[in-house]
Formats: structure tokens, sequence, C-alpha cells
């Protein structure tokens, strides 16, 4: 109770975001957390993830990419991209607007942020579609759904955030390269309906280019660095040559070639000044990011899930229902929150529900999720997207809340198709997997997959969620040999990593999980491997 | 992206007219040597990270396919380079001429480093982390100076117009109280962690209290600009700010 009152009391005076989640968490743990009599093991726990971030290898990848789309941003990728789309598309019916649409999936794969990409290629064609007399409001409402693409194209930081987010799951984990690839089908989809729109929009308003091969030939040779940017990233993950967080060390070296000495756009002044904002941008999230997992960290202590999960058996939900009310409080919490945030904070939360409970796929269940923060980067009264426009094309609030209503419809139906057809998120991961094509369908729950016992899964069967026995286990065997220091030694507490207190032992990875007597006995360097992706 | 932050004695508009000059002065330089120090920091982590990439990859890699496809991607980045003012567009014997010189050198870069630390540097990735912690933290501080932080502004929305600075400057006093408190936090941990003398996992030049020491800076200087800005909201003379577009 103490804790929701802090928690209104400062939404309501505007206090930033890391402020709510950090004194809910401190009121929190000085209330009912274990082992926090002295102020070392208070501010030991409250800022452990901040220490932890120092062994958290694939948090690399949000920084790279912050910074990949930052310069990409400022050496004129969007006009290139722009430039490109309307050479190929302008001469069809509604084609400038299929050109926005276009180029936003070009620019979001670049840099990875809705935001800047409705700032970047809407700056340039929402003027460009009201002069070809296309109607101001679908004008407006397009370049915002378009931009809202960004959550979508791979490497986009929701994707890659969640992914993060959900690490120390044992039933819900899922990689970076899983969500880059489940998430193109639905993005292609997405951009495929905008189109349809645009054409249907187009048959009766509009002008239209008139198609040229030599525009065609400028354009593709002025585009083609900023064309190669994802399609480098995804082959240099696929063909194995780096691990996704990696690939934002080649996406952000070769941003830096190609903007200044190919482009040579940015000289050194604004070179330093927009590594300058990404920082600061990394500054904005680093702090939310961070107390978010003290919150799933006190979350776990507390049993949130488990009682969350209790109420859930008593409303007797199926996946159906489920999904739906997950849908309705995502919306409602990406209405009044920003996605970067509800995704820290929610995702840890709902994913192992719905993954070990619901049998829902994990990779599935990400990508819905995704969707509805894409969504709620366009739901009025929080919504990123409407803001910027109003902001950017000076424009009421009210109009834009107006303009985007086509946008949202087309963008909730698509959002009912993924959710009840999970084929469009887990079409890609299972052909990279089987490299079968046969193997492209995924059963939807309800439909006999083999996972569901009764109806749902056993909840437990394979582990709950944050701070789970085995993996929590063979993290804490790690963090105790490479620290040369307990938990309890350092922060004062038994186990603030969730695994067991046997570990202080010096039991290895290996062996915990051996004697845990889960499954077949498990290759040392394979445990090693993951276990860089569940520091955190 | 491109919006430059606000001078040290600008006046953008209306009739403000800074208060405490010399602070806000130090304050501005502060910050214009913390962009300098983050932007430095996010190209070398990077070049750090790249250059492991390269290490992984070509340390037991010699195809002579890698050697052509980068001919041509040099080729193609040689012809395809913008020209400026009175410079003319290379001719293709001399853009074949310099991608082929461009294309020893880098080959001839990377197999002398994969030759003498084959496998890279063991420390780059943890140098990077490391770095990134310093670049975020620093970069947390430069948002308080621009108030750029994220937060829930439908909270503000609900105030009366009169009300408004008053709540405003109450948020950044209590967001102030905050880092204090959080300061106080990451001083404990800093002097645990001093005590303890534990290293960063392979990369043991560092130790775990020499990176964590940027937690405690950032805390210092936010809860010092929040309740400067506190202050000056309160006493409506806090420099007007133009509604920043999100990044």
């Amino acid at each position: 109770m103490t804790v929701l009152i802090v928690i209104i009391l400062l939404a309501l005076i505007g206090a930033p975001l890391f402020v709510l989640i950090g004194s809910a968490i401190t009121v929190s743990f000085a209330a009912y957390g274990p082992d926090t009599d002295t102020l070392l093991m208070t501010g030991g726990r409250v800022l452990g993830p901040f220490e932890k971030l120092l062994s958290a290898d694939s948090f690399l990848a949000v920084p790279l990419f912050v910074g990949t789309g930052a310069l990409m941003t400022e050496g004129g990728m969007a006009r290139r991209l722009i430039d490109f789309m309307r050479a190929v598309f302008g001469w069809l019916p509604g084609g400038l607007g299929m050109s926005t649409v276009v180029a936003c999936m070009g620019f979001a794969a670049i840099s990875g942020s809705s935001p800047v990409t409705l700032i970047a290629v809407g700056s340039i064609m929402f003027p460009a579609l009201v002069k070809g007399k296309y109607p101001e409001n679908f004008s407006l409402g397009l370049v915002m759904t378009a931009g809202s693409l960004g959550c979508l194209m791979a490497p986009s930081l929701i994707l890659t955030i969640y992914s993060l987010s959900v690490t120390a799951s044992d039933t819900a984990a899922v990689t970076v390269e899983q969500m880059w690839m489940a998430a193109y089908v639905p993005a292609f989809a997405l951009m495929g309906i905008l189109c349809i729109y645009c054409f249907i929009v187009g048959l009766r308003h509009g002008d239209r280019d008139t198609f040229s091969w030599t525009r065609l030939k400028t354009a593709t040779i002025e585009g083609i660095w900023a064309l190669a940017l994802p399609v480098i990233v995804l082959l240099g993950i696929t063909q194995g040559f780096f691990a996704p967080f990696k690939a934002g060390a080649v996406a952000f070296v070769y941003a830096f070639v190609v903007t200044v000495f190919i482009h040579r756009e940015i000289d050194l002044r604004k070179l330093f000044r927009t590594l300058s904002e990404a920082a600061r941008l990394m500054g904005m999230l680093i702090l939310i990011i961070a107390m978010t997992f003290s919150l799933n960290q006190l979350f776990a202590e507390l049993d949130v899930q488990k009682n969350l999960v209790e109420l859930l058996s008593e409303w007797d939900l199926g996946p159906i229902g489920f999904l739906i009310l997950v849908n309705i409080f995502l919306i409602l919490i990406g209405a009044l929150m920003d996605s970067v945030s509800a995704t820290l904070v929610f995702a840890p939360i709902l994913a192992p529900i719905a993954v070990g409970h619901y049998c829902i796929d994990p990779v599935h269940f990400g990508i819905v999720f995704v969707v509805n923060m894409e969504i709620g980067y366009l739901m009025p009264p929080v919504a990123t997207n409407l803001f910027v426009a109003s902001a950017l094309f000076k424009k009421p609030f009210s109009q834009v809340s107006r303009a985007i209503l086509p946008g949202l419809a087309l963008t909730t139906a698509a959002l009912i198709l993924f959710m009840f057809v999970p084929t469009c998120s887990k079409a890609l991961p299972n052909i990279q997997e089987t490299g079968d094509f046969s193997q492209v369908w995924q059963s939807f729950p309800w439909d006999g997959d083999e996972q569901v016992a009764g109806g749902r899964c056993e909840l437990g069967q394979s582990g709950s969620g944050i701070g789970s026995t085995t993996k929590g286990a063979a993290e804490g065997a790690l963090t105790s040999d490479v620290n040369e220091t307990s938990d309890e030694d350092y922060y004062g507490v038994d186990d603030a990593d969730g695994g067991v207190d046997e570990l202080d032992g010096g039991a290895t990875a290996v062996e915990v999980i051996e004697d845990a007597g889960v499954g077949p006995k498990i290759d040392a360097s394979n445990i090693d491997a993951s276990i860089d992706e569940t520091q955190l | 992206m491109s919006e430059e932050a606000p001078g040290p004695l600008s006046r953008p508009e209306g009739r403000w007219v800074p208060t405490y000059p010399t602070i806000r002065k130090v304050d501005y330089y502060w910050f214009q040597a913390e962009r300098g120090v983050s932007a430095a920091m996010f190209l070398l982590m990077g070049l750090v990270m790249f250059v492991t990439v390269v290490a992984e990859v070509f340390s037991t890699r010699r195809e002579w396919t890698d050697v052509v496809a980068l001919y041509l991607v040099a080729l193609l980045a040689v012809r395809t380079r913008a020209v400026k003012g009175d410079e003319r567009k290379l001719t293709w014997p001399m853009a074949i001429g310099i991608a082929a010189g461009l294309t020893g050198a880098i080959v001839g870069a990377v197999l002398l480093y994969v030759d003498r630390y084959p496998g890279g540097f063991i420390w780059a990735q943890k140098l990077a982390l490391v770095l990134m912690m310093w670049i975020a933290m620093i970069g947390a501080s430069m948002a308080t100076y621009d108030r750029s932080h994220l937060a829930l502004e439908m909270g503000e929305k609900l105030w009366p117009q009169k009300a408004l600075r008053f709540v405003k400057g109450f948020a950044h006093a209590v967001t102030s109280a905050f880092c204090v408190v959080f300061l106080i936090f990451s001083l404990e941990v800093l002097k645990h962690q001093r005590t303890e003398a534990s290293l960063i996992a392979t990369f043991d030049t560092f130790e775990t209290w020499e990176a964590f020491l940027v937690v405690p800076y950032a805390f210092a200087m936010m809860a010092l600009r929040f309740l400067a800005q506190a202050w000056t909201t309160v006493a409506d003379t806090a420099e007007p700010m133009e509604e920043r577009l999100p990044t």
C-alpha cells in the first residue's frame, strides 16, 4: 500500500520514471525485502544490477545500435532511402504513400527506433504527400503508423530489450536473434497492409511520379550503403560470423565509415555531437533499465508471479482469454508509459506466465508483446509518435489523434492476426532451427499441441522464471568463482542472485545442474557460452 | 538528434534573464566536457568491439573470396564517395588503384593483427562493458542538464497552470533527494568494493570499484542539477527550453 501511494504521488507530480521505479524498489526492499538491515545491504540490493551490467555482454547491443542509428540519421540516410523508394514505387497509385511506408521500414531497420524514423522520414514525406494532393489527415496518420514499424524491424531497440528483459527466465528466454528473425514476417505483413491501404486511397487521391530508369539507377547508387546495412547485419548473424550484440559493433563501424568517409556528411564536430546525443539517450535508458532489473528481482522475492498465476487460475482463462487480457492490459499500459519502460517492467512478469502456464511459444508471445508496444506508440493519450507528429508538423493534438484512427485500426487488426496465428512469428525461426520448410506451421495451444497437459501447462514443470533454480544456480556458481566472493560476503545476504546456498561451497555450474537432476549430462562449454546471455 | 544544447547565457525568447551566470557558465562547460568524454568513449567502445569481431572471424579464416569481396566494396566506396565543392569525381583507373591500395592496407593490418594477437584481446569485451557503463552514467548526468529524462507527463497535465511551476519544482527537489539517497548507496557499495578489491573478470588491470566510480559521480551531478532546477523553477528563473523531440 505504501509503495502504491509513493508511485501515485510521484506520478502525479511528474517525477522522472527512474525516480518512480527506484523509489518503489527502495521502499519495497526496506519494507518487505529480506536482509536489508544495513545501508550497505539495501544499497547493494538496489544497485546490484548496475554492477551486473559489467558482465552483461549481450547488453552491448543496445548502445551500439543506438549509436549506429544516430550516425545513420545524421548522415542523411533517410533522404537517400526516400529517393530510392520513390524511384521504385512512386509511379503506382498511392505510390508516394507506399514509398513512405517502405522508406520507414528501411530506415527503421537502420535506426531501430520508431520516433527517430518518424522524424527522419516523416519530416520529408509528410510535406511531399500533402503537396502531392493526398488528404492531410491520411498523410499524417500514414507517417505516424509507418513510423511505428520501427518496433518490428531488426535491429529494433524494443525487440532487443524484450529479449534482454526475459533472459533470466528459464521458460520464456528468447535470444535477440530469434526475436529479430521472428519479427520479419509481421513487419512485412504490416508493411503490406499499409501499402494496400495507400493503393486504395491512391486510386482516388494523389499525384503519381513518372517511372524513370535513370532516376532508379541514380537512387540505387546513392542508397546502396543504407540498403546494405540490414543485409550485412542479418547475413553476419545467420551465417554465424558474429553474435547479435557483436553485430552492433559491425553496424556501428559500418555507419561510421559510410557517413564520415563515403557520404562525408559527418565531420568531426558533428560526429562528437551525434555520439554525445546517443550517450544522452543511453543515460535516459540505463537508469530505467537498471532499476527495472532490481524491480524484477524484488518481484521474484515477493512471489509476485506466483500470486498472479494463482489469480489467473481462479479466473480460469484459457490461452485465448489470457492473450486478450494481456493485449488489453498492454495497450492501456502502452498508452500511459513509454514502450521501453513498459517492456522492461512487464515482459519478465507476463512472459513466464504465458509460456509456463498457457504453453504459448516464447517467441510468439514476444512478438505479440512488441506489436502491442507498437500500438502503444500510437494510442492516445501518452503516444510517443503522436506527440512527435504534433510537435514536428505543428498540428493540434486533437487532429493528430483523429488522423491516427485508421492506422490504429489496421495495426490492431494485424495484431489479432499475429496473436491467433503463431505461424506469422514462428515461421522463420522454425525454418532456421530445423532447416525444413515443412516445419513452418506453428500450432496454437488450443489445437492439441503436445505440450498441453489437460488444457494448460503445469507451472513449475520447467521453472517459473526469474531466479529459478538451475539457471540461477549456474549463474551463481560462475559468479562466485569469477568474483571470488559470495553474495553473503558481498551484500550480506544469502542469495542475491536467486541461486542456491550450496553454491558458496564452490560447486561448478555443471555440477549444480547435474545434481539438480534435470535432464542429460550437460556440456560445460555450452553452459559457458550461454551464461554470457544470462548474466542479468 | 541534431538539436544543440542551450548555451550558458543564451536568451532564446521572451524576457528571460539568466540568474547566477557564473554557476550557469560552469555547468555549461562541465556539460560540454561530459559530451566530449562520452562521445570519445562511445567511439572507443565501438572500435574495441569491432576489433574483437575482426579477431574472432579472421583468426582462423583465410579465404581469397574475402579479399575479392573487400576489393569490390572498396571500389564501390571510392566510386560513390561524395564529391564536395570544386573536387572532381575520381576516374575509373584512379578508383581501381586507390581501391587496390585500400584493400592491401586493410588486409595487411588484419593479418598483422590476427597473427600477433590470435583470438584478439581477451579484455576487449570487458573494456567495452566498462565504457558502456561510463557512457550511460555520464549520459544520465547530461540528460539532467537538458531535462530530457523520461517521465509520465500525465501528472503535470492535471495541475492548474498557476500551480505548475511549484509542482515541477517540487518534483525536481524530490528527484534531487532521490539522487542523494542513491549517491549514499553507491558510495557504500563503492567502499565495500574497494575493501574487497574485487577484479573484473578477464580484465584484471581494472578493479570493480574503478569501473563503478562513475555511478556515484552521476548521482552526485544529477542531485546538484535537479536541486538547481528545483530552485530556478520555483523562483521562475529557469531557462525556457523548447520541448525536445524524443530520440
